[in-house]
């Protein structure tokens, strides 16, 4: 029986200290601020849902919410399509970064979302990416050096 | 000069809505639409495969080869050798072969323990008028066996109507399994051996409950129901300490699917995959479901038995009495080496292999098909030296295991790479092989006016999206250009 979490309250201040950061994340992720609202809220009903049976809620529901963001998009059958644009206020680096992981395949974006936007380390991507440390060490190498170039060509 | 650093902080700055009213409205377990994919209609039942009918048995006159490194044992299978049905463990290339077990009994569905020291499976004997099914589990290091689920330990006392099925809990001290027939359903052995029945399922009952997997993420354990009453086919949820099951979602609703069986959760606990006309795989939070493979069991074989590598992006399974792999997404369909042996079920060890990476049988094995890459050099905080990461490489091996590979890095050992004079990403150079046919030599040209020319020992892993590879200590020369 693991640790789990015994109360909404419980998955209510996983939400209060996590969820804006998690919504950023999966909008960068996704490009698609429709997308990130609904996989977001998605993913926390269930951990609400689930109760007890989740072991370890914090990476549970980041998990969860890439995990529901990707089927949504797969239904949608579009990837990051920024159509909403005007839906929400965005400075100019920000909308110019989302442009830009546009173009990184779903891997490498999720790894240089979730180690840069969400702040987890190597390690964490991997388990949550499902991948290993030394392929989410090679995707982010790639992403970066990307993003720093269409953003250097942008300038 | 601008950085994606500073997106991110910008992106940090951007005011997310408030969810939590939409968190809490939504309804308790509504029935997400499935959005299935059809590929198409196989006739017949994938049952018959999985049960080993029609599967040609052959006399081979094989001799045990014992493994050097059983660590180097990657697959658990029940297979024929000399006449009898034994479970064995292989090498990736069928090189070596463990065979855990001797004996004229039957036995069926290994599974690994999650550390990767033993194998359970389903034994009892090929003709018997008592009920003698048990559950047995092996050791990899020594062979020692332990009699994990008894004969008569549980309801069902007909002896046509086995126990197997075994599937163990995340932390390796749980087995789910199953019982068929009367008594039938779900049962637990606890870590401390108490047995216990967790759903009720048998003729009384008008359903088969089968196909026991432990969700790694969740405490529950996902199984088949075959409702006979209804006639429909269920995935379904037993939390093991309420021994409350939920259906998680109606298989047969979508008309591609008529029964399932051969249940296999994926290591990161978001798909299982199961047999029905074909290879299926489940997405458990999103409930999308993809057909893999079509395979019409009399022209092929039919597909059976799959089991996930570690790092859930590929499945192996069997084609009829053949070993094969599928990435997740469908594309890559391959025999996953050849073999003499007929096997009836597989599974894939589960501990990863990256920490004990392993040397190739030969350094010939693997191919380099391009002369040149790409690579850039940086520094990793931590690493023992700089990495090198060579830019999408391609490496064949001779049965095409190792290509793709997503990528190869070089950890630089000499302290003449590792100085701060080597900035990250600072530049590129190239490296390129002696001879294609031999990854053993390699001569790596720098573009850096800095590093000297020389020979260097470095260390180099390979690896691809499995996460699998090995790793050696070459003599990197370095040419000035």
């Amino acid at each position: 029986v693991g640790d789990g979490h015994d109360s909404p309250g419980e998955v209510e201040r996983i939400y209060r200290e996590q969820g804006g950061q998690m919504w950023r994340s999966v909008l960068a992720w996704a490009g698609d601020a429709e997308v990130a609202r609904d996989s977001v809220a998605e993913a926390f009903a269930q951990l609400l849902r689930r109760g007890q049976e989740v072991r370890d809620p914090e990476r549970w529901v980041w998990r969860a919410a890439f995990r529901i963001a990707a089927g949504d998009l797969k239904a949608r059958n579009r990837y990051g399509s920024l159509t909403d644009e005007g839906s929400y206020e965005m400075e100019e680096p920000a909308r110019e970064l989302l442009h830009a992981l546009r173009t990184l395949s779903a891997k490498q974006r999720a790894c240089v979302v979730l180690h840069h936007a969400a702040g987890y380390p190597v390690r964490e991507v991997a388990i949550i990416v499902g991948s290993t440390p030394a392929a989410v060490k090679v995707h982010l190498m790639r992403g970066r050096r990307r993003l720093r170039a269409l953003l250097e060509n942008d300038a | 000069m601008p950085d994606f650093r500073d997106g991110f902080e910008s992106l940090g700055r951007t005011k997310a809505p408030d969810l939590w009213g939409d968190i809490a409205a939504r309804s308790p377990r509504e029935e997400r639409p499935s959005a299935l994919r059809r590929v198409g209609v196989v006739a017949l039942a994938v049952a018959i495969a999985a049960a080993g009918i029609g599967l040609a048995i052959r006399s081979f006159g094989r001799v045990d080869r014992p493994a050097s490194d059983f660590r180097s044992l990657r697959i658990a299978a029940v297979a024929k050798i000399d006449g009898q049905i034994d479970v064995v463990a292989l090498s990736l290339d069928d090189s070596e072969l463990l065979r855990l077990t001797h004996s004229a009994e039957w036995e069926a569905e290994p599974a690994w323990s999650p550390d990767g020291r033993k194998v359970a499976f389903g034994a009892g004997a090929l003709s018997s008028d008592e009920p003698d099914t048990r559950i047995v589990a092996v050791s990899i290091a020594d062979g020692e066996s332990e009699l994990l689920v008894p004969p008569r330990s549980y309801e069902n006392n007909d002896p046509d109507n086995p126990v197997g099925q075994p599937a163990w809990s995340p932390d390796g001290t749980a087995l789910a399994f199953t019982v068929f027939g009367g008594g039938g359903g779900i049962y637990l052995r606890s870590g401390a051996g108490e047995i216990q029945r967790l759903t009720q399922a048998g003729p009384p009952t008008g359903r088969i409950d089968s196909s026991p997997q432990w969700d790694p993420d969740d405490d529950r354990i996902l199984f088949v129901r075959d409702d006979l009453v209804q006639g429909r086919t269920l995935l379904m949820a037993v939390d093991p300490g309420m021994g409350k099951a939920e259906p998680v979602i109606v298989l047969s609703n979508d008309a591609d699917v008529q029964d399932a069986s051969d249940l296999a959760m994926s290591p990161d606990g978001w798909r299982v995959a199961f047999v029905s006309r074909g290879l299926y795989v489940l997405d458990t939070i999103n409930l999308h479901l993809d057909r893999l493979t079509t395979c019409d069991p009399v022209e092929c074989g039919g597909d059976h038995s799959p089991a996930w590598m570690p790092d859930a992006g590929k499945i192996i399974f069997l084609r009829g009495d053949a070993p094969y792999s599928i990435r997740t997404d469908g594309t890559g369909l391959a025999r996953l080496f050849p073999t003499d042996l007929t096997l009836w079920g597989v599974d894939w060890r589960p501990s990863p292999v990256v920490a004990t990476p392993q040397p190739p049988p030969d350094c010939g094995v693997a191919e380099l098909t391009s002369r040149e890459y790409d690579v850039t050099l940086s520094r990793t905080q931590g690493s023992p030296g700089t990495l090198v990461t060579v830019s999408g490489p391609t490496l064949r091996g001779e049965d095409g295991r190792w290509a793709p590979m997503d990528g190869l890095e070089v950890w630089w050992n000499d302290p003449q790479l590792a100085g701060p004079e080597v900035e990250q990403d600072a530049t590129h150079l190239k490296v390129a092989t002696q001879d294609p046919g031999d990854v053993c030599r390699f001569e790596v040209a720098f573009d850096v006016p800095d590093v000297p020319p020389g020979s260097y020992p470095v260390v180099v892993r390979f690896y691809n999206d499995e996460g699998y590879g090995w790793s050696r200590e070459h003599n990197f020369s370095v040419i000035s250009p």
